[in-house]
């Protein structure tokens, strides 16, 4: 199993009670696994990303990654875990300001022991992937909104994660057929061997396309 | 044996410490609030930028490649730029300060190295403190 949580729960003390974002969630994910999770908002959808992208370390239960328990690792355990296996495609982007495209890109790279000549190489093909060479040196405030998530998306591949977490990363996509094959949400899709071309990025598409039943639970996972 | 010279050198320095405790006091606070200040800027600026530090340790940074990234980018930057400034201004200033130093020259090479080095640990401490990058680095 990829991905095991078993009775996670997260919640912020509230007066006298608490108040629970997460409660007794319970999901298993195997390998190759392309999952959608749905729910109104507040449901708690990017809180659980966060967790299972180790962002969050502040909620009980116990989790599984690559049957590795998460949840009795130290900080510095699950950095290392999260760095070697997770790509994360933040909802607001999160490109660092003063860096320009081709310096976003590296970031992740520079953070595992990837050598200069190779990190040139990763990131010239990644912006070839993406088409947009043309924007590598460019900083984000002078990138459309589409363009930011599409460097998000971009940043969170390029280090060829076994597991991507994307966290509503197609809200802004324009995307071209050649990007649609090389890009960003079809990585899910190849990862299962399934190529064909099409418009994975509607949102009906991408519900469709989730094996999992769990992953339309959500709205009921929060009590 | 020693000289009129140098026992009127030796008889002033001592008797302007004992006779001026309170310019001792002065200068010892001023230092002090000096460091402080230098302190507080670096620790400030450090966590102004606890945003990048917050995305940089979801890409894979580890806390400590933030705290290098503090020390290093702040040491380098403008702890060395206000250092330059300090001692320039330092070094036109002593001119001013010349008939009150008995024993030293206004252009001491050694107190200015020691007052550099001095300044350049305490920019560096505020690079790494607790509530600078050491907080950022806890960011989740």
């Amino acid at each position: 199993m990829l991905i095991s949580l078993r009775n996670v729960e997260k919640s912020y003390p509230h007066g006298v009670g608490r108040t629970y974002v997460l409660r007794r969630v319970n999901v298993d994910i195997k390998e190759g696994e392309f999952v959608s999770i749905m729910g109104p908002s507040g449901a708690g959808k990017s809180t659980l990303l966060h967790i299972l992208g180790m962002h969050d370390s502040a909620w009980s239960g116990e989790y599984y990654f690559m049957d590795q328990p998460v949840h009795r690792l130290n900080p510095k355990q699950r950095s290392e875990l999260h760095k070697k296996h997770i790509g994360f495609v933040f909802q607001s982007y999160h490109l660092l300001d003063n860096l320009t495209v081709y310096e976003n890109l590296e970031i992740p790279l520079s953070y595992r022991n990837v050598s200069r000549k190779d990190r040139q190489s990763m990131v010239g093909d990644i912006l070839d992937r993406f088409q947009i060479v043309g924007k590598k040196d460019l900083y984000p405030n002078q990138l459309s909104g589409g363009q930011q998530q599409l460097v998000g998306v971009a940043r969170a591949v390029i280090a060829n994660p076994q597991v991507i977490l994307a966290d509503e990363p197609t809200g802004n996509l324009h995307i071209g057929p050649r990007q649609r094959n090389h890009g960003a949400v079809p990585i899910a899709e190849r990862k299962r061997g399934d190529d064909r071309p099409g418009d994975p990025f509607g949102s009906e598409r991408v519900v469709r396309h989730a094996d999992h039943p769990a992953a339309r639970r959500l709205g009921r996972w929060k009590n | 044996m020693t000289t009129l010279e140098q026992y009127c050198r030796t008889v002033g320095r001592d008797a302007a410490l004992h006779r001026d405790p309170a310019s001792a006091a002065f200068a010892a606070l001023a230092l002090l609030l000096a460091g402080f200040g230098l302190f507080s800027v670096m620790a400030y600026s450090v966590a102004q930028r606890r945003r990048e530090i917050g995305i940089r340790m979801a890409l894979g940074a580890q806390a400590a490649d933030v705290r290098s990234l503090g020390r290093h980018r702040r040491r380098c930057g403008s702890g060395a730029m206000g250092l330059a400034i300090g001692l320039a201004g330092a070094l036109a200033a002593a001119r001013v300060l010349d008939s009150l130093l008995f024993g030293v020259s206004p252009s001491d090479p050694l107190t200015f190295a020691g007052v550099s080095r001095g300044a350049a640990r305490r920019a560096a401490a505020g690079g790494v403190s607790p509530g600078a990058a050491r907080d950022a680095a806890s960011t989740r």
